[in-house]
C-alpha cells in the first residue's frame, strides 16, 4: 500500500524536535536571554507589542525568542496567548496631553513651547555600520537633560485656538469604544473601530498604503503638525471603591497630521486632522497611520474619493492584519490534493470534449 | 503568565466566548445557509488552517464525545493530526478515526462517504464562506445581494462557464442553495460530496475563524447544487476503482507512484477504505 | 448568599451538555430534550428556562421577563449567575415568560434583511399548558410531526416572516423543545 501521508504523526514530532534544535543554534556560543532582547531589541518588542495588541515587554521578547526573530511570528504568539486573558473591564481614556515626553517634534513650526525634543532618534544619524560593535564596545551611559520631564501642550491646540483646524468631538455614538477583538468588523465601521484596526494592523502594509497617498493615489497634503513618543499612565476604574488607580505606565508613539483642506459641499475650508497611535517607540507606524486615517475619512469630511487603495474602507480593514494575512497566504501550502483532483477530473473532461469538437 | 494545560478552560475557550459562539450557532440553525458574523478569536494555529471549525468544535464538545478529525479525507494528515492532538490536550475528549463511533466530526475538505447520523455532528473548516466572494469582492454588496435574494450573479456565471467551456467549471466549493432560500459555499469540498448535504440526518456546522463566519444546515433540509434544467448538475469522480479496496462509489486520490509518471487510485477517505478492505 | 443558589456543578462541562441540548432542540424542531436537573431555582422559572438563560446569557446579552418572572429571586439569580441586563422593554437578545406575557412577539427584535440573526430567542415557559395538536413541517423534520403546543403559538406568524423571525424554545420543568422560524406549525 502506498500512501504518501502516513506518519503525519510522527513526522509532526521530529519537525518540533528541529525547530527547537536550529532556534537554539551552536550550543558553543551563550543562549540568548529574554532580558538581553527586551532591553537591547526594544523597537522590535515595540512592534510585537502594537500589532499584537499585548502591552507586556517581557511576554514580547520571550516570543521572539521562540519564534527565533520572526517578528510576525512573535506577535503570533502573543495574540494567542492574549486571546486566553479574561477581560475585566476597560481602562479610562489615556490623556496623551499628560505625557511625559522623550521625543517631541513639529514640522509645522520652527519652535514650540517647551521647544523641539529630538529625543533617542535614528533621524540624524550616517548609516554607517558601526563596526565598534561588533567588538564589545562599551557605551558611556547618557542622562537626558531636565526638559524631558516635562508635559506639552499639543501642538494642533495652538490651531485650535484659532478655530482653523477641526476640533475632535467624541459622538454619542462612540462613546462607548468597540472592540475589534470581541466583536466581529462591520463595514462601514466608525473612526473608533478603524483606528483600533489601524493601530493592529501590519507596520509594512500601512507604510505602504501612507506612501501611496503621497505618490498620489488619494493625496491628501500632510504635514506632521506633532509627533511625540514618551510615557503614560493608564488607569482603572474600580467601581468597589470607586476611583481609578494607576495600572500601568506604557511608552507610546503618536503622530497628529494636519491637512490641507479646502472645503467640500459640507465643510467650510480648514485644516483636518489625521491621527496615528502606537505602543512602543514605533514613528514610521504611527505616521503611516496618521496619513490612512485621514486619507479613509473622506466620505465624513463630504470629499470625493479618487478610488484610491488607501481611500478604501473595506480594502484597508479587511487585508491590514498580518496574522489573518499570513495564515491564509501560507495555509495553500497545506494539502489540497482532492480539491485539485476534482480540477484534474474537469480539465480532463473539457479538454476530450474540445478535441473531440475538433475531430468533429 | 503560567502556561501549563491545567491553565486551560475545558475545550481551550473561555466560557463567555464559547456562549458568544453558541448564540451564533443556534442563529445558524434558525437560518440555514445564513452567514452570522462572530467575533472569531485568535487561536493557537494560524487562520486559514481551521481556525473556525476549531473554534466550532470547541464550543460544542462535551466531556462524552468521541472526535474524528480528517483533511482531505483522511485522519492521517498532518493538519488533522495536529487538531486532533488539540483536542485531546485541551478537553481530554476520546479520538477515533472510525467514522461510525465518532460524535463530532471536524473535516477539511471532504465529507465522509459513509452516511452520517443524526447523533453526529459534523464541523467544516471554511476558508472563503461567502459564495459570491469570487464574483464580488465587497462584503458590502455581497451582504445586500443575500438581503434582496439577488442571485442573478451566480447564474450568469454558471452560465457563462457553458457558454465558454461547455461545462460548468466549478469542480469544488461549488454553490449550494439551502432550504430555497440562502446560497451557501460548501466549503471547498469536491462537487462529488454535495449530494451527501441535501437532506443529511445530521447536523452540518460550518466555521470560517478569519472571516468571522458561523453557518448551519440542520438535518433533513434541502441542499441543492445550482445548475440548469439542460446542463443539470453532476457530482463527478475519477472513473476507476479503488486499487485498495475495490470501491467503484468512491470519491478517489490519485497519487502518482513512481519517475515514469504511473498512476494509482485510492479512496480519499481512509477509514471508508479500511472498512470495505475488511 | 446568593453563592447558596443552585448552579451548573462544573461550569464549563455542565453548560457545554446543556448547549449540545439546546442545539440538538433547534436542529430537530418538534422533538423533546432533557436537561439536567437543577435544584432548588427561583420561582417560577424552570429547569429548562434556568438552564437555557445560563447557557447563552451573559453581560452582553438583554433579557425580557414575564410580568410573573419579575421577582427580586429570579432577578437576582439572573444578575449573579450571567450578569445579563434585565430590560424593561422588549428590544432584547432573549425573553422569558408564559406565552400571553410574551405576546405579540413581533414587539421583539426580529433581524434585518441584512442581518436576520439579530434577532431574539424566545423561551416559553409552562408551555403544556393551554395545549392543541398542531402539525410540523421544515428543516430538521424528518417527516411531519404532530405535537401538542400551546393554542397561542400561531401568534408567532405576526413575528416571521423569512429570513426574518423570532426562535423559541419551548420549556416545561427539565423538557425543553426548539421551533426556529423556519418551522412550519399548521392546526
Amino acid at each position: 500500500m502506498y500512501v504518501a501521508v502516513k506518519g503525519g504523526e510522527r513526522a509532526i514530532d521530529n519537525a518540533h524536535r528541529w525547530l527547537e534544535d536550529e532556534r537554539r543554534g551552536d550550543r558553543k556560543v551563550t543562549d540568548l536571554s529574554v532580558d538581553q532582547i527586551k532591553t537591547q531589541l526594544s523597537l522590535s518588542i515595540a512592534k510585537v507589542m502594537a500589532e499584537g495588541s499585548l502591552f507586556d515587554p517581557e511576554l514580547a521578547s520571550l516570543a521572539i525568542k521562540q519564534a527565533r526573530g520572526d517578528l510576525i511570528e512573535a506577535i503570533f504568539l502573543i495574540r494567542a496567548y492574549r486571546t486566553t486573558l479574561p477581560r475585566f473591564g476597560v481602562g479610562q481614556p489615556i490623556n496623551t496631553d499628560k505625557m511625559i515626553a522623550k521625543r517631541r517634534i513639529s514640522a509645522t513650526f520652527k519652535d514650540i513651547p517647551g521647544g523641539q525634543l529630538l529625543g533617542p532618534t535614528f533621524d540624524y544619524t550616517h548609516r554607517l555600520l558601526d563596526f565598534k560593535l561588533l567588538a564589545d564596545g562599551s557605551i558611556d551611559e547618557f542622562e537626558p537633560g531636565k526638559d524631558t520631564e516635562q508635559m506639552f501642550q499639543h501642538v494642533t491646540q495652538f490651531l485650535n485656538n484659532e478655530g482653523i483646524i477641526e476640533t475632535e468631538e467624541t459622538s454619542s455614538s462612540e462613546a462607548e469604544s468597540p472592540d475589534l477583538t470581541r466583536q466581529p468588523l462591520e463595514i462601514p465601521a466608525n473612526r473608533a473601530l478603524r483606528l483600533q484596526a489601524l493601530t493592529r494592523s501590519d507596520e509594512g502594509f500601512l507604510l505602504g498604503m501612507a506612501y501611496s497617498t503621497q505618490r498620489g493615489f488619494g493625496r491628501n497634503h500632510p504635514f506632521v503638525g506633532e509627533l511625540r513618543i514618551g510615557l503614560i499612565s493608564v488607569e482603572f476604574e474600580i467601581p468597589e471603591i470607586g476611583f481609578n488607580i494607576e495600572i500601568a505606565e506604557i511608552e507610546i508613539s503618536e503622530c497628529e497630521t494636519v491637512n490641507q483642506f479646502l472645503g467640500s459641499k459640507t465643510h467650510p475650508p480648514k485644516f483636518t486632522r489625521g491621527y496615528g497611535f502606537v505602543f512602543g517607540q514605533s514613528e514610521r507606524k504611527a505616521i503611516s497611520m496618521a496619513l490612512v486615517d485621514r486619507a479613509l475619512r473622506w466620505k465624513e469630511l463630504g470629499e470625493v474619493s479618487d478610488g484610491a487603495p488607501a481611500q478604501d474602507e473595506e480594502f484597508v480593514l479587511y487585508h491590514g492584519d498580518n496574522i489573518q494575512a499570513t495564515g491564509f497566504v501560507e495555509h495553500i501550502k497545506l494539502p489540497h490534493y482532492v480539491d485539485f483532483q476534482a480540477e484534474l477530473e474537469l480539465i480532463r473532461k473539457i479538454r476530450k470534449t474540445a478535441f473531440e469538437a475538433k475531430k468533429g | 503568565m503560567s502556561n501549563s494545560e491545567e491553565d486551560f478552560n475545558f475545550a481551550y475557550l473561555d466560557e463567555q466566548t464559547k456562549r458568544m459562539i453558541r448564540r451564533a450557532l443556534i442563529k445558524a440553525l434558525c437560518i440555514p445557509g445564513y452567514q452570522v458574523p462572530f467575533a472569531s478569536r485568535e487561536m493557537p494555529m494560524p487562520y486559514g488552517w481551521g481556525t473556525g471549525g476549531v473554534q466550532v468544535t470547541a464550543a460544542c464538545l462535551q466531556e462524552t464525545d468521541v472526535l474524528k478529525v480528517i483533511d482531505q479525507g483522511s485522519d492521517d494528515t498532518t493538519n488533522a493530526v495536529s487538531i486532533r492532538k488539540f483536542f485531546e490536550r485541551v478537553a481530554g475528549v476520546k479520538t477515533t478515526e472510525n467514522t461510525g463511533k465518532a460524535s463530532v466530526i471536524q473535516t477539511r475538505h471532504r465529507i465522509p462517504e459513509q452516511v452520517l447520523s443524526e447523533d453526529q455532528i459534523l464541523v467544516y473548516q471554511v476558508p472563503i464562506p461567502e459564495p459570491l466572494r469570487f464574483l464580488e469582492p465587497r462584503e458590502t454588496e455581497t451582504r445586500v445581494m443575500h438581503a434582496l435574494e439577488e442571485y442573478g450573479l451566480m447564474h450568469v456565471k454558471l452560465y457563462e462557464d457553458i457558454s465558454i467551456n461547455g461545462e460548468i467549471s466549478t469542480a469544488y466549493a461549488y454553490p449550494v442553495k439551502v432550504n430555497d432560500r440562502y446560497i451557501m459555499d460548501p466549503s471547498p469540498t469536491p462537487k462529488f460530496d454535495n449530494p451527501k448535504m441535501n437532506f443529511c440526518p445530521a447536523i452540518q456546522l460550518f466555521g470560517a475563524g478569519r472571516e468571522q463566519r458561523i453557518y448551519a444546515v440542520p438535518p433533513y433540509t434541502k441542499v441543492i447544487s445550482l445548475d440548469f434544467e439542460d446542463y443539470p448538475f453532476e457530482a463527478s469522480r475519477a472513473e476507476k476503482t479503488c486499487e485498495i479496496c475495490g470501491a467503484t462509489n468512491t470519491y478517489l486520490d490519485e497519487v502518482v507512484i513512481d519517475d515514469k509518471g504511473t498512476r494509482m487510485f485510492s479512496c480519499s477517505d481512509s477509514d471508508y477504505c479500511n472498512s470495505q478492505k475488511s | 448568599m446568593t453563592n447558596l443558589l443552585p448552579f451548573f456543578q462544573d461550569q464549563s462541562k455542565d453548560a457545554a451538555r446543556a448547549f449540545r441540548i439546546a442545539l440538538k432542540a433547534m436542529a430537530m424542531p418538534g422533538k423533546i430534550q432533557n436537561f439536567q436537573v437543577i435544584d432548588g431555582l427561583p420561582t417560577p422559572l424552570s429547569i429548562a428556562g434556568a438552564t437555557l438563560i445560563l447557557v447563552f446569557c451573559d453581560f452582553n446579552t438583554k433579557i425580557f421577563l414575564g410580568e410573573t418572572f419579575r421577582n427580586k429571586n429570579v432577578e437576582d439569580w439572573i444578575n449573579f449567575y450571567t450578569g445579563a441586563k434585565i430590560s424593561g422593554d422588549k428590544n432584547v437578545d432573549f425573553a422569558v415568560g408564559h406565552i400571553e406575557e410574551l405576546l405579540p412577539f413581533h414587539e421583539f427584535p426580529i433581524g434585518t434583511d441584512e442581518y436576520p440573526d439579530r434577532s431574539a430567542n424566545i423561551v416559553i415557559e409552562n408551555a403544556s399548558k393551554d395545549v392543541k395538536s398542531f402539525s410540523l413541517n421544515g428543516p430538521g423534520i424528518k417527516e411531519t410531526l404532530h405535537v401538542e403546543l400551546p393554542e397561542k403559538i400561531i401568534e408567532r406568524e405576526s413575528a416571521i416572516s423569512f429570513p426574518l423571525g423570532v426562535d423559541i424554545f419551548l420549556a416545561k420543568e427539565n423538557l425543553v423543545m426548539g421551533l426556529p422560524r423556519t418551522t412550519m406549525v399548521e392546526t
